[in-house]
């Protein structure tokens, strides 16, 4: 007799359109609630056809059918617990070779299967001919081309479903995992099949084939059944222990790997005979883009010029509010001078200690937020992946391996995430090497440095200038990198593959969120770290009482000057040196110190005075690079510690990085001098 | 067909790109990532998704600038 009822189970991957069919099946017939004991969305609708009464369930979006997801698990559990009537398994046209590895799936549990091949508008536009007969043919099932967002399709899908619900006979197909391994399957079926008390229990549902295959996928829920069922020394056991040892001997191959990979061969092969890609393949914005952006000869040059863009455009654009806090900053250490005279070390700590050297990093605000407006904007389109990958290029040049580079550009913004990012490295070699070389990626922290000195020495070049300090940190992490590969860390790295993600437009809200939400964190440095360093600078520079503020005789001046026969042949003086040591805690400290030196909450046009009378253009240059390379900050030190689980790392990272800033600052002094510039 | 992934990003000299990859092997795009998914769970290679970071500094995105303020994590936080 023929029924009136019947259920359909929908599946498929993520995204193939399952809810659209749906819809389209039911209407506004539909109830939405979840899965038994799981917060997953279960989605029941019906339709009639004919006299026929259909109820629809849409099943999770998932991509295989293991027991490593939640969905997963629901999709097998529904098929092989409810045994629906059919199963509409609703394959995205325009990635069907991905779509197939369920279908296989699906097709081991042994239901009537019905494939809606949806998105053939988006397959066609892509140049993909589907040979819709021959896939049916392949699949032994019904195949029906559906086109969901436009309701096409639906219809003959009713149809089949109605048919395939009347008893219509399909033939249906297996994958065949080729003779070996068949073999082994069919010993293992019939252990299975011969177990009274797995036969009683599991065998309603599940046929014995789909076990035993599951067996060889190593799942771990269908093992644990036949496990309490069975027990772990039963014949099954035995036998799966068997094969297992046999077909290694001759794949060399673990069993899930063989069971995959032939199903990948399975899919590999219908797609060969069934789909037609056209030659001009269609060829995506993404893929355009990269083909300039990636490519071997324009990578670098890109990647380069982007980055001095954004230089360029930080000290353009900042250079006009960062005079409006400026005269605000002025102007509040005034009043406070003018209001506040007594007592006179309070008036000094305030003018001269905290709006001094707090004042003198946070002018620098607006170049700080316009950098982080281009790294959002960067990151949001996706450039900075590529950017990651275009500099592990670089390091393969070099001979190095390994996606140990893509930290490295995360140093740009601040080396502590960066350091804590080399967890992804699954090559301690790699990850100690990244570790130890990516401070000297120069991240934002620097960057009130360079604005400070580049707005006293190369007003006219700032971004270019900024832009070389930067390529200068770049260049020698990859020296660096190299030198640690071949004398501290020698070895190959494990092979690894870069998905990138497709180009999108950022989105004006998502850029001033990661602006601020990354700015907003500067602030707090600024209210926190830096202004207690500013304060102990003040100390300094104030006592012993009696002397001139900031003078050599002060306190600071003494640490200073206790150095300075280390920085001489740098062309530096003492109160480099006090920066350069407080710039220890924090890298912006190093202009706070200036600010505060040279006292009573100057102006920023005051500062630069006073830094020529201490620097030349040529030793404001050196100085700058031994900002950039001199000891990670306390804050990254400590991440290394960490990290790499020794204080000898972390001292070693800073020994390394102070000889390395003195040898390069040395070298750029002694050259500049040969070319006669004036030290 | 698996064997070959491995070996042909094995033997790439330089950085490779899951595109690329599938270009070569004429494999489509999306089925191999599904297959690198495989091969990354079985230890064999390993795939970077830049895209795809939680902001738990376990799977840090390119260009974090501080791990505890990125706006994804947050955003993860709140869910
Ligand atoms: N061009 C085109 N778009 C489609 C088609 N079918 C569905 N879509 C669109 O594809 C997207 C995904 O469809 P859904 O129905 O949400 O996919 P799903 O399989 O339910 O996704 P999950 O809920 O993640 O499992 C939606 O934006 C649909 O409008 C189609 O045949 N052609």
């Amino acid at each position: 007799m023929a029924k009136d009822r019947a259920t359909v189970a929908l599946a498929g991957n993520p995204n193939a359109g399952k809810t659209t069919i749906f819809n389209n099946l039911t209407g506004a017939r539909q109830h939405i609630g979840n899965w038994p004991g799981v917060t997953v969305e279960k989605k029941e609708g019906s339709t009639r056809i004919g006299d026929l009464d259909v109820g629809i369930v849409d099943l999770p979006g998932t991509y295989s059918l293991t027991a490593y997801s939640l969905e997963e698990v629901i999709v097998r559990d529904f098929i092989a617990g409810e045994r629906p009537d059919v199963v509409v398994n609703i394959v995205d046209a325009s990635n069907i070779e991905r779509n197939l590895y369920l279908t296989t799936q699906l097709a081991e549990l042994g239901v009537p299967l019905v494939i809606a091949l949806n998105m053939v508008d988006v397959a066609r536009g892509r140049g993909i001919h589907i040979d819709v007969p021959l896939l049916g043919e392949l699949l032994g099932s019904p195949v029906i081309p559906t086109v969901g967002l436009r309701n096409r399709g639906t219809m003959e899908l009713k149809q089949v479903i109605a048919d395939a619900v009347g008893g219509a006979k399909y033939r249906g197909f297996h994958v065949n995992y080729g003779r070996e391994v068949e073999e082994e399957i069919t010993r293992l079926e019939e252990a299975i099949s011969a177990d009274d008390t797995v036969s009683r229990e599991l065998l309603g549902k599940y046929f014995p084939r789909w076990l035993a295959v599951k067996l060889f996928e190593e799942d771990e829920r269908v093992a644990a059944d036949l496990e309490r069922l069975a027990g772990p020394d039963s014949e099954i056991f035995h036998r799966l222990e068997e094969s297992r040892r046999h077909l290694l001997s001759i794949y060399g191959e673990d069993l899930e790997t063989i069971i995959v990979d032939n199903r990948y061969g399975f899919v590999a092969g219908v797609v060969r005979e069934a789909v037609e890609r056209e030659r001009e393949e269609y060829v995506s914005t993404t893929d355009r883009i990269d083909n300039v952006l990636t490519s071997r000869i324009w990578g670098f040059p890109f990647f380069a010029l982007f980055m001095w863009l954004m230089f360029f455009l930080t000290f353009f654009l900042g250079k006009f509010p960062m005079e409006w806090i400026d005269r605000l900053v002025t102007g509040f250490a005034n009043m406070v001078q003018t209001n506040l005279t007594s007592p006179a070390w309070l008036q000094s700590l305030l003018v001269d200690g905290v709006i001094g050297g707090v004042g003198a990093v946070l002018v620098f605000l607006p170049q700080i937020f316009i950098i982080f407006i281009c790294i959002s904007i960067l990151e949001d389109t996706g450039y900075m992946s590529r950017a990651a990958f275009i500099m592990d290029r670089v390091m393969h040049w070099l001979g190095l391996h390994g996606k140990s580079f893509i930290p490295m550009v995360m140093g740009f913004g601040c080396n502590v995430p960066a350091v804590m990012a080399t967890r992804t490295l699954e090559s301690e070699k790699d990850r100690m090497i990244t570790i130890l070389v990516n401070p000297l990626m120069s991240c934002t922290a620097r960057l009130p440095v360079y604005a400070l000195f580049t707005s006293a020495f190369f007003a006219a070049n700032q971004g270019t200038v900024t832009f070389s300090l930067y390529l200068m940190g770049i260049i020698l992490a990859v020296v660096m990198a190299k030198v640690f590969r071949k004398f501290l860390f020698p070895g190959e790295s494990e092979p690894f593959v870069m998905e990138l993600p497709p180009y999108r437009w950022p989105t004006l809200k998502g850029t001033v969120v990661h602006m601020w939400e990354r700015g907003s964190l500067f602030l707090r440095k600024a209210g926190t770290i830096i202004l207690a360093g500013s304060i102990i600078i003040w100390l300094l520079s104030y006592f012993p009482r009696g002397v001139a503020y900031g003078s050599a005789q002060s306190l600071a001046g003494y640490i200073g000057r206790a150095f300075e026969p280390l920085v001489k042949p740098l062309g530096f003086d003492w109160r480099a040196v006090v920066a350069l040591m407080f710039g220890f805690v924090a890298k912006e400290i190093v202009v706070s110190t200036f600010g505060a030196l040279t006292g009573a909450g100057e102006s920023r046009a005051a500062i630069s005075g006073q830094l020529q009378q201490i620097f030349t253009p040529l030793t404001a240059y050196c100085f700058m690079a031994f900002t950039l390379l001199y000891t990670p900050c306390l804050a990254t030190v400590a991440m290394i510690r960490r990290e790499t689980g020794h204080w000898k790392w972390a001292a070693f990272a800073v020994a390394y990085s102070l000889a390395l800033a003195w040898l390069i600052a040395f070298l750029i002094y002694r050259v500049g001098l040969l070319f006669g510039l004036k030290g | 067909m698996l064997e070959r992934i491995v070996e042909e990003v094995k033997n790439n000299p330089g950085p490779l790109t899951v595109g690329e990859l599938a270009r070569r092997l004429d494999i489509e795009e999306s089925a191999l990532s599904g297959m690198l998914d495989y091969l990354e769970r079985k230890g064999r290679l390993s795939v970077f998704r830049p895209d795809e970071c939680d902001g738990s500094g376990d799977m840090a995105c390119v260009a974090c600038v501080y791990g505890s303020g990125c706006p994804r994590a947050s955003k993860k936080e709140k869910e």
